[in-house]
């Protein structure tokens, strides 16, 4: 009953922020102007005599609000995926390495693009970018995958360590090209690693939706397992569960979703860790909740986040990854401090 | 029910197990004890199917028990560990229906008759709804039972395998839960439990089997093993052993041995 509501709330409240993102910008676009926009795209209503608003909301605004609802939903399913794996309401997707990989391979192609990968370039267009930072996921999470099997069993404490030493190795490679980036490089490479919406197409919605949505689908049914694992790994196979294909399936599906989402809007910090822990002090810890509502709640607070980072300092945008930072952080503390007591009855 | 033929397991070049040979029959509830480091918990892993030995093996009715999935295995075999992850605040209920993970074939009107008498008999009942993070140790290990217990609850010839279950429990649930695992052993279960209290074990265990680095001291009725040459020999502790006349069950009782500290301690 308590979960139903919180999946009513979170549903109510995404809404309400799409209505708000759609309208809210350089130009206003009231909410009947929105209907009939949509309504007129399904044959029920007669088009908007203003062709302009018609554009920003069909090319602009609705493919950057339903890239926010992607790259939210997907930070937030695979952070509580990835809590649930390691046991650890601390962990996270950047723990396997995933976005210091991406950021490693983007900043990469953003400094050496002009002298390298012109050829590569000029094929893939803006599209190279991404295909790096996702080539860059799934590279470092394999690497830190590979480093933590022992006799064909995956040991989640190695896990979490080689995670850290290849973040580490990672961010030092990256620090160590933006050392020698161009002053333009270093804003792209500063941009990319705080985060941003700011170039969703409707080709790149194309591009993600099917990774994230096949973890987004994917994912809730490994609640139940999940819950089961977080007893313990032993106690998890005593009762029939083949951990191994458990733990490889989730970091999968992780990659796919989070690799996804950091090749198309950059690092965005704190989504992944902060939702699903947020979610599980409102309802607790059953994963077969935390899971679902961690991608409802994910693509709320993404798509609030940059609805606040366009229209706070106009015409300047900031990075969403910052927003999520300012706003997440004390928001996530004052919850933590009110239910400190209650986390312990 | 439960074979070990000729079990070696060691690890990292140490001896844990070395050529155990025993069986266990269903209807019976077998005590392994033995000191601290003398292999039990590894036996326990091996009977359960979690560790291979490097030579031997463990074989349930008479099939080696790797040629087991997984998921059947937790059909008829559960497992009660000395130690059990409390870091995510589940609810209690929801701890004991975790049991019941791979037994899908019940429905849910049977699934709740079994959650609820598994945690009745366990006395977590009045627990239900709260978080395991707020109980104490005992209590925690009464619920992680009632789990292990809702696994096989309705498995005729199940395999129950019991690692320290009784470790963390005041007087009255030491005696309950032992008694539990006898019935369930009289009704045709097949009980392994390690146990480190040998008043009780000979009470309630139908057979205990001595352990010493690695290697089978001992195994019998608790008359027959539990005397005071083979508990010197395992525990290195003098004991004076009677058979009660009454329930002809061997009651064992260690003098205290007194230190002196400056034996031990030199600063004091």
């Amino acid at each position: 009953m308590r979960h139903l509501t919180i999946y009513i709330i979170l549903i109510i409240a995404l809404g309400i922020a799409v209505i708000f993102s759609l309208g809210l910008g350089a130009v206003q676009i009231s909410f009947q102007e929105v209907l009939q926009i949509f309504g007129n795209k399904l044959g029920i209503a007669s088009p908007l005599k203003e062709e302009l608003t018609t554009d920003v909301l069909l090319i602009i605004r609705l493919p950057r609000v339903l890239l926010g609802i992607l790259v939210g939903a997907a930070l937030g399913i695979a952070g509580a995926a990835i809590q649930g794996v390691f046991r650890n309401p601390l962990a996270e997707p950047g723990l396997m390495g995933i976005s210091a990989g991406a950021s490693l391979f983007a900043v990469l192609i953003i400094a050496f693009e002009v002298v390298y990968f012109q050829s590569i370039a000029s094929l893939l267009g803006y599209y190279l970018l991404a295909i790096a930072a996702f080539i860059g996921a799934t590279v470092a999470v394999f690497i830190v995958y590979r480093l933590s099997l022992f006799q064909g069993k995956s040991l989640v404490a190695t896990m979490l360590l080689a995670g850290i030493a290849i973040n580490a190795f990672a961010g030092a490679l990256t620090g160590l090209i933006s050392y020698l980036a161009t002053e333009q490089q270093l804003r792209s490479i500063t941009f990319w690693s705080l985060g941003s919406l700011a170039g969703a197409t409707w080709t790149s919605i194309y591009a993600i939706s099917p990774f994230i949505m096949t973890a987004v689908i994917a994912l809730p049914f490994y609640g139940r397992p999940l819950n089961v694992y977080a007893l313990g790994e032993s106690q998890a196979v005593m009762m029939g569960i083949d951990t191994g294909k458990l733990k490889l399936r989730i970091i999968i599906f992780s990659t796919l979703a989070v690799g996804a989402a950091v090749a198309f809007s950059g690092v965005i910090s704190f989504v992944g860790l902060l939702v699903p822990h947020t979610i599980r002090l409102f309802g607790g810890v059953d994963n077969r909740y935390v899971i679902p509502a961690s991608a409802l709640a994910g693509a709320f607070v993404l798509t609030v986040a940059d609805l606040v980072a366009r229209i706070l300092i106009p015409p300047v945008e900031l990075p969403i990854g910052v927003i999520t930072a300012l706003i997440g952080t004390p928001v996530f503390l004052y919850i933590l401090m009110r239910d400190k007591s209650k986390m312990l009855s | 029910m439960i074979q070990v033929r000729g079990l070696t397991y060691q690890i990292a070049g140490k001896l844990i197990l070395k050529d155990l040979t025993f069986q266990v029959e269903k209807g019976e509830m077998l005590a392994i004890l033995g000191a601290n480091g003398a292999g039990k918990t590894s036996l326990m892993r091996c009977l359960a199917g979690e560790l291979q030995g490097q030579a031997g093996g463990v074989y349930y009715r008479k099939r080696i028990i790797k040629s087991y999935a997984i998921a059947e295995l937790a059909k008829f075999r559960a497992y009660l560990h000395q130690q059990n992850n409390s870091s995510m605040a589940f609810l209690v209920e929801d701890i004991v229906r975790m049991g019941r993970y791979q037994q899908r074939s019940t429905n849910a009107e049977q699934e709740a008759t079994i959650i609820r008498e598994a945690m009745e008999i366990c006395a977590v009942n009045h627990l239900a709804s709260r978080s395991i993070q707020a109980l104490s140790g005992g209590e925690q290990q009464r619920v992680h039972l009632a789990r292990v217990l809702a696994q096989i609850w309705d498995q005729r010839e199940a395999i129950l395998l019991l690692d320290e279950p009784i470790a963390n429990m005041d007087m009255q649930f030491q005696h309950q839960s032992l008694a539990i695992a006898a019935a369930l052993a009289k009704a045709g279960f097949t009980v392994v439990a390690v146990l480190h209290e040998l008043n009780l074990a000979a009470q309630y265990a139908s057979r205990i089997m001595l352990l010493k680095a690695g290697r089978k001291w001992a195994d019998g009725s608790p008359c027959e093993v539990l005397t005071p040459t083979n508990i010197y020999a395992v525990f290195g502790v003098n004991t004076e052993v009677e058979i009660s006349r009454k329930t002809l069950v061997p009651q064992i009782g260690a003098p205290a041995i007194s230190l002196p500290l400056a034996s031990f301690n030199s600063f004091l």
